[in-house]
């Protein structure tokens, strides 16, 4: 497709220095210091509040007509954030050991106690065998049918 | 497949009803998520672990709706609705349903 070059449109200007700040400062990315300068200036500048001013309506219309919440791509940047991916890594690691430890000790420590009767023991170990076949068929089913479900990449 | 939560179709004749049809499913997470899920309760904000069981379910009632639609050999399903409920604890139960219809383009009939 040819471009017509009589009807384009004249490109912008880039934005000046002033505007730039202006931007920033509606944008509260200013540092404090830079922040306290900036008002400053605003109070003998009325053409530079009008830029601040246009900004901030720009920011507020742009909040409502835009998508209400974080992209995807911040959740993404959160969610791999070092910090939260160590501390849920280390939380699970730490709390499948102890569950899984303190279920070996307990279960030992009550079917190998001489105290209790041994038909209460069988009864005890039985159903905890029971339990944990019926839990590893449900898990294995799962497993298996994890890529099969289309489902699961589904986010919202 | 067009799925229509009014009872018309714009531009076009229902021709047909061929009936009900519906598509349900119960889905939940693993005790993992439910467990995050517990925690953010606690600190506020979005439950990202229920707000993507709740979606999985809705995108597989209507699959599920949908393929039942198909099968029957509607155009389109009029009326659609979601609904849910909880059977279980942290369980998501959703039924999507609607008529499915035979249909015409109005200005071939």
């Amino acid at each position: 497709m040819m471009l017509d070059q009589d009807n384009r449109q004249p490109e912008e200007p880039p934005p000046g220095a002033d505007e730039l700040m202006a931007m920033a400062y509606a944008d509260g990315e200013l540092g404090a210091e830079e922040a306290a300068a900036f008002s400053a200036r605003l109070k003998g500048d009325p053409a530079l509040l009008r830029l601040v001013a246009e900004h901030r309506a720009l920011d507020a219309l742009a909040r409502q007509v835009g998508h209400p919440e974080p992209a995807e791509i911040d959740w993404a940047v959160l969610k791999a954030d070092p910090t939260h991916r160590g501390t849920t890594v280390a939380g699970w690691v730490l709390l499948a050991a102890s569950a899984l430890i303190g279920a070996a000790i307990a279960s030992g420590s009550f079917l190998l106690d001489d105290t209790v009767p041994f038909p209460a023991r069988a009864l005890a170990g039985a159903g905890v065998l029971g339990l944990a076949l019926l839990f590893s068929a449900v898990l294995r089913r799962r497993l298996r049918a994890i890529p099969l479900d289309p489902y699961r990449h589904v986010q919202r | 497949m067009l799925i229509l939560t009014t009872n018309e179709v714009a531009a076009a004749k229902i021709t047909e009803s061929l009936g009900l049809v519906r598509g349900t499913t119960v889905r939940t997470r693993h005790w993992g998520h439910n467990l995050i899920a517990a925690f953010k309760g606690l600190v506020g904000g979005e439950v990202h672990e229920y707000t993507k069981v709740i979606a999985e379910a809705r995108e597989e009632a209507l699959d599920r709706m949908k393929a039942e639609a198909f099968a029957l050999g509607a155009d389109a399903v009029v009326g659609f609705r979601f609904a849910t409920s909880e059977v279980a604890k942290n369980c998501a139960e959703v039924v999507a349903y609607g008529s499915a219809v035979k249909i015409v383009r109005a200005d071939q009939d």
